[in-house]
């Protein structure tokens, strides 16, 4: 039974240099590989960002921008020093 | 500066994203965006089940089930190491904070707390970063 599928896509330039080396010397088997993986690493977040919301949904927990901006520091998503805010 | 690689979450972190808290369910939200990891001590988890009602439970399977959540188990080789942290800050007593605090050091990474004192106490090395 077939498990894969050809599809095609179409990437900026630059995206598919960057691909064709980052994939190394294995060619299109090796270009697919690392292709499957980015895809299946997306569809995952994105699947558990969807559990997330829906979550806080049925919780009522509501994220202000506060909230956003304090999680963001903390995680050194903003460029902080991570001394500036430790407690 | 880029983003840290992860965070260890302690009990009280657990127990404030279970009960809806923001700041907690926040910091769990951007970790998943980013793909920035949540360690959970194995006994932190324990201690917070201990402390939850069923459907507060299946709140913290959601939270084991994302992709970035990592369960940091106790081994014989690291219970040694953990029983050590609390035997020099004399809280024998204390096992999920001693394990949170080892777990940050080992890892080089800071706890999210609720409640930093008792890990000041038993780690006064480790970064902490307290749930406003």
């Amino acid at each position: 039974m077939r498990t894969t599928e050809r599809v095609t896509v179409t990437l900026p330039i630059e995206q598919a240099e960057r691909l064709r080396r980052m994939a190394g010397e294995g060619g299109a088997a090796s270009i697919s590989a690392y292709v499957s993986k980015a895809v299946r690493d997306q569809l995952d977040k994105d699947a558990a960002l969807d559990v997330l919301k829906r979550l806080y949904a049925d919780r009522g927990v509501t994220l202000e921008a506060d909230h956003h901006a304090w999680a963001r520091r903390l995680l050194r998503l903003d460029g902080s020093d991570p001394q500036a805010h430790a407690s | 500066m880029s983003a840290i690689g992860g965070v260890v979450l302690d009990t009280t972190a657990l127990l404030a994203f279970v009960s809806g808290r923001p700041y907690a369910a926040s910091v769990v939200w951007h970790a998943v965006d980013q793909g920035i990891v949540l360690v959970v001590p194995a006994t932190s988890l324990v201690d917070a089940q201990a402390r939850l009602v069923a459907t507060d439970l299946e709140v913290i399977e959601v939270l084991l089930d994302l992709p970035v959540t990592v369960v940091a188990d106790l081994t014989r080789g690291e219970a040694r190491q953990v029983a050590a942290v609390l035997a020099k800050a004399g809280k024998p007593d204390s096992l999920a904070a001693g394990h949170a605090a080892w777990t940050a050091r080992n890892r080089g990474m800071p706890v999210v707390t609720s409640d930093p004192t008792l890990l000041r106490a038993l780690a006064a090395d480790i970064e902490i970063d307290e749930l406003p």
